[in-house]
């Protein structure tokens, strides 16, 4: 049970870790003001936890940060910015190098085949350890920030290992900044407001609402099986199952963050939001401004800005949006498909820069327009999103054609009703999500306020309650398949 | 105030929420209204309190009972029909009256039955490559079961086998099943490593229309025209067409313009190049129909009206698609569909959703006997029982009688072919968040094991293939199942259609085997007795070289 398991890594939503937690956490209070034991102390529970999903690849963590940490070093000891250079080239490197070959090798083995024939390469069996895409990104922050100057290198080998292998947002981010994140690492002693502690409390419930009751049951039980054989179902069912999985991505996304940035608020740190309910944008611009924000500001700061961004001319600045939304979708997994909802989003968000240019009145976001306006473009936007989810979840673009033709020549309106009884407990989950999500931030704010405002004995009652719910959707029985179709 | 230290306030937490929880793990499981709540147990999230473990023992406990389980299938046994088994209560059958429908129905009749078109009658016959020389082959992992033991030597499937290894030129299997098996699912790649091994051409059946033609990749159909009912929606039927179902399920009254349209496909190997096509149909009214060959050859056909199963017999060097036309008559006219084959083995796929296998009672048994007139079945595989399993229910005597009377129809309506009852697929529910095997399977397979030998029957356990290569959740890991962990896709149907070629080949082989070396004792001119074996095929001892023992 403590030892890795690959089949299954250790989650925020599973029993093991509430109780590896509150282990952790009483030895963790007891060292608030003792600095380095404390420090020592997360690093090695953080390099447990990631033991716990990757196995020996925890060593690969530790390689990450010490050549990192030592580059950043060395960078502002040089005092030629030609040398400069050089190290940040090579922290680059190894970054990306490492990211390369445990993520992409076989990609890249898939498509030399193709141009050159089956066989050119061999396919090789390389394991890919979690978490990898977060902490490579999060440790080129720290050694460009140095290099641009943003940022004095550590002192201390061990700070920066805690930075990088902080067990909340390790396997699955948020992409914490070094910039935002070193300097809370050795408060002293460590002070958890009562707003910080029931704000964590709440993202923990929320994000588990959202993980582990939305997105597990409507993948399950409805989206995955009709991704799986799409002429099986109507079109109205292949058009609910893309629905369902942009709330599934969202919920399972974001609620994960959501723990991350609760469970380091409980620890003493605060992260930056990840995710502003995103389905509300009204443009396409201000989508990329709400999801996965810690990602996209990421890819616009070290990437979007190290390629000119918008400095050299309109038409440069359009390009410099694509490559950096390819690269941004081949993030997100080696495959063709990746690479072509990255250039979907892309060309959607130069084209709204051309319309922003072009077309008098036109607005960034949807809170300078309009009420119809605003509705109209969260319309629209949310099915431009929806069209890029299509190709993102399908398994090949069989899948993706197979899907269109159902909802185009096979819709079959009449089996509705039909649908919502016969998954009556997805539907309900999916109208729940959707509504939360529409809800204005006021809403959220004041659940939010209420949670912190509660005495303790309710606060454990009210995440008592979530958790049950979370078993009780664990171990519900999977929805039979129903065809209304025949 | 604000600025308060509540640091201590995460542990005090996490520790209440564990006492909490472990409180609420002792409230029992309940339902309220139609919402049943499990026991929410947060402790066997991580202790290794597996369900798992629970079931195998279940498994092994039941499995191991093995020769005599208290339960008997016999017609004394009191059993009382459960919720399901009431709603299939009107699927009875009374086996004598069957009997007697198909003497009735299929005496000589003189209308015409089969309209022949030789497309190109100078081309001579493609060469048959039946292959019956079988390479040495390991053992299976599960064999089909032919209850040796309890019978007298000779094998229940031995008709089929010695059809298989011999030089005979059709050798037909048809697999009834239900949605499991729906769209060539196992049947496509059965199909094909049986070609490959005993030599076959073509698609077997497919059904004149249906609305999940487009889910099947082995044959591509496009119809219209028809108005189609499947035999689980008997009831919507009009009345005319409720006893004019066969074993396909389907059928399909002809509307004005009615066409259908069918073109190979090459998803699965020896699928195209079939020189043979059948198409079924009848035509209660006099009527003219019309049937392209690949597109380009046409000829019309006058039928006489008659009650009996008529069918248009192509034979081209190579048929890789076929259109069928009604032009007139329509009003009385029922298609069924098409087979596609060459010589060499056919294997046809007849499988109808939410079937627990009884739906078959009603179809019309004459109607299936002047088919096997036609077609001649050497085996028939009945893959059935997940329409009936339910999570805990133990006792399924009621459905084995009903499982021996399938058999015993089966034998009737096609009298030439020998039976194979497939146990029911492995299929996982959720406990405590893991998928594990349901509880009632091994009840179930125990069942269906002891209706098979009663009925004369063979069986081949489904659920214990499956699980020598991992089992459901497996399957589904593997992207071979789907997520309802109760059906499989193509890709779990090639691994079982693997291991069942398996099964069959290795038996057939040891039938090849055996046939090859018949022993005899012939006495020679000087009295002396001796023994021997013959070389021979098909059993029938051709004398080729008397081979002296001793």
């Amino acid at each position: 049970m403590l030892n890795y398991d690959a089949s299954s890594p250790l989650i925020f939503s599973s029993g093991l870790f509430l109780f590896l937690f509150a282990g952790f956490i009483l030895i963790y209070t007891c060292l608030r003001r003792a600095t380095m034991a404390r420090i020592i102390y997360v690093v090695l529970f953080s390099l447990y936890f990631y033991y716990k999903s990757s196995g020996i690849y925890f060593l690969l963590l530790l390689f990450a940060a010490t050549s990192d940490f030592i580059i950043a070093r060395g960078i502002e000891n040089s005092a030629s910015r030609g040398v400069k250079k050089l190290l940040l080239l090579l922290s680059v490197l190894v970054n990306l190098g490492m990211l390369g070959y445990f993520k992409y090798t076989n990609f890249f083995v898939d498509i030399s085949n193709q141009l050159f024939g089956a066989g050119f390469l061999q396919f090789q069996n390389i394991f890919l350890p979690v978490g990898i895409s977060f902490f490579v990104f999060q440790s080129m922050s720290y050694t460009i920030d140095v290099y641009r100057g943003d940022l004095k290198p550590l002192r201390n080998i061990m700070d920066y290992v805690f930075y990088l292998s902080f067990f909340p947002q390790l396997v699955a981010g948020p992409i914490v900044r070094a910039k935002d994140f070193i300097p809370q690492i050795r408060q002293n002693p460590v002070v958890i407001t009562k707003d910080m502690f029931g704000t964590g409390l709440f993202l923990i419930i929320t994000g588990l609402f959202k993980k582990a009751v939305i997105s597990d049951y409507i993948s399950l039980n409805f989206v995955d099986r009709i991704f799986d054989e799409p002429l099986l179902y109507s079109g109205l069912e292949a058009l609910m199952s893309i629905y369902g999985y942009a709330l599934q991505i969202y919920c399972d996304f974001s609620g994960y963050s959501d723990m991350a940035i609760g469970i380091a608020l409980l620890l003493g740190f605060r992260f930056p939001k990840n995710f502003d309910a995103p389905y509300r944008s009204a443009t396409i611009t201000e989508f990329w401004r709400r999801w996965h924000i810690s990602l996209s500001s990421w890819l616009k700061d070290y990437l979007y800005i190290s390629l000119g961004g918008s400095r050299s001319g309109r038409f440069k600045t359009y390009i410099n949006l694509i490559i950096t939304m390819l690269l941004g979708g081949l993030w997100h997994g080696a495959a063709m498909r990746f690479l072509m909802w990255g250039a979907l989003h892309g060309t959607a968000l130069a084209l709204h820069k051309v319309w922003l240019t072009v077309v008098p009145g036109s607005k960034m976001l949807g809170s300078q327009m309009p009420l119809w306006r605003r509705v109209g473009g969260m319309f629209i936007t949310f099915h431009l999103v929806c069209f890029g989810w299509l190709m993102f979840r399908a398994e090949s673009m069989q899948v993706v054609e197979l899907m269109l033709h159902q909802i185009f020549y096979n819709f079959n309106l009449a089996v509705a009703p039909q649908i919502i009884t016969g998954y009556l407990g997805v539907a309900i989950l999916m109208g729940v999500g959707y509504m939360l999500h529409l809800l204005p931030s006021s809403v959220d704010n004041w659940a939010r306020r209420v949670v912190v405002a509660s005495p303790l004995v309710v606060q454990i009652v009210m995440i008592a309650a979530m958790v049950w719910l979370v078993m009780q959707v664990k171990s519900s029985d999977i929805q039979p398949f129903i065809y209304f179709q025949f | 105030m604000e600025n308060k230290n509540y640091g201590h306030r995460s542990w005090i937490g996490i520790l209440l929420l564990i006492v909490v929880l472990v409180i609420v793990s002792f409230i029992p499981p309940q339902t309220i209204g139609r919402i049943s709540l499990r026991r929410a147990n947060i402790i066997s999230d991580i202790i290794d309190f597996d369900a798992v473990k629970v079931i195998d023992k279940v498994v092994s406990d039941v499995v191991d009972l093995s020769e005599e389980l208290t339960i008997e299938v016999t017609d004394e046994l009191e059993t009382t029909p459960t919720a399901i088994e009431e709603e299939i209560l009107e699927f009875e059958v009374d086996i004598e009256k069957v009997e007697q429908q198909i003497i009735i129905d299929t005496v000589a009749t003189d209308v015409e039955v089969t309209y022949r078109w030789d497309v190109n009658p100078q081309l001579e016959v493609r060469a048959v490559e039946v292959r019956n020389e079988i390479v040495a082959i390991t053992k299976p992992t599960v064999v089909i079961d032919e209850f040796a033991s309890e019978m007298s030597d000779s094998s229940r499937m031995a008709r089929f086998y010695k059809a298989l290894v011999s030089k005979r030129s059709h050798v037909r299997i048809a697999v009834l099943g239900d949605s499991f098996i729906e769209a060539d699912i196992i049947t496509a790649d059965l199909r094909e490593n049986l070609q490959s091994q005993f030599g076959g051409h073509g698609s077997g059946f497919a059904p004149m229309d249906s609305p999940l033609t487009g889910y099947r990749r082995t044959i591509k159909t496009n119809s219209k025209g028809w108005t189609s009912y499947n035999i689980m929606q008997r009831k919507n039927a009009p009345e005319s067409l409720r006893d004019r179902f066969s074993v396909s399920g389907w059928v399909s009254q002809a509307k004005v313009g009615a066409r259908s349209r069918w073109e190979s496909t090459d998803v699965r190997e020896h699928l195209k190049g079939s020189s043979i096509a059948r198409i079924f149909f009848t035509s209660e009214l006099d009527s003219r129909v019309e049937v392209v060959v690949n597109d380009v050859v046409t000829k019309e056909f006058a039928v006489a009206g008659a009650e009996a199963l008529r069918q248009i017999e192509i034979r081209n060097d190579s048929i890789e698609s076929l259109t069928f036309r009604v032009l007139s008559g329509e009003s009385g006219l029922v298609g069924y569909g098409v087979v596609f084959e060459s010589e060499g083995v056919t294997v046809d796929n007849y499988s109808v959703r939410s079937n627990s296998g009884q739906a078959m009672f009603m179809t019309n048994p004459s109607l299936n006997a002047q088919f096997n007139n036609i077609l001649n079945y050497d085996l028939v595989i009945l893959q059935y029982g997940l329409n009936i399993m339910e999570k805990g229910r133990t006792n399924y005597a009621y459905y084995a009688k009903k499982v021996v009377s399938m058999v015993d129809y089966v034998n009737r309506c096609f009298p030439t072919a020998d039976v194979v009852v497939l146990g029911v697929s492995d299929r996982s529910v959720r406990v405590n968040g893991a998928f594990v095997t349901m509880d009632a399977i091994p009840y179930l397979l125990r069942y269906q094991s002891l209706a098979a030998k009663k009925s004369g029957a063979s069986f081949w356990n489904t659920y214990e293939a499956m699980g020598s290569i991992g089992g459901m959740s497996t399957f589904v890991s593997n992207g071979w199942a789907a997520k309802d962990y109760t059906h499989i896709n193509f890709g779990g149907g090639a691994e079982i259609a693997k291991m069942l070629t398996n099964s069959i080949v290795y038996q057939a082989k040891l039938v090849a085997d055996e046939i090859k070396r018949t022993e005899v004792k012939r006495v020679d001119y000087e009295g002396v007795v001796r023994r021997g074996y013959m070389d021979g095929v098909d059993g029938e001892l051709r004398t080729v070289k008397f081979n002296v023992v001793e």
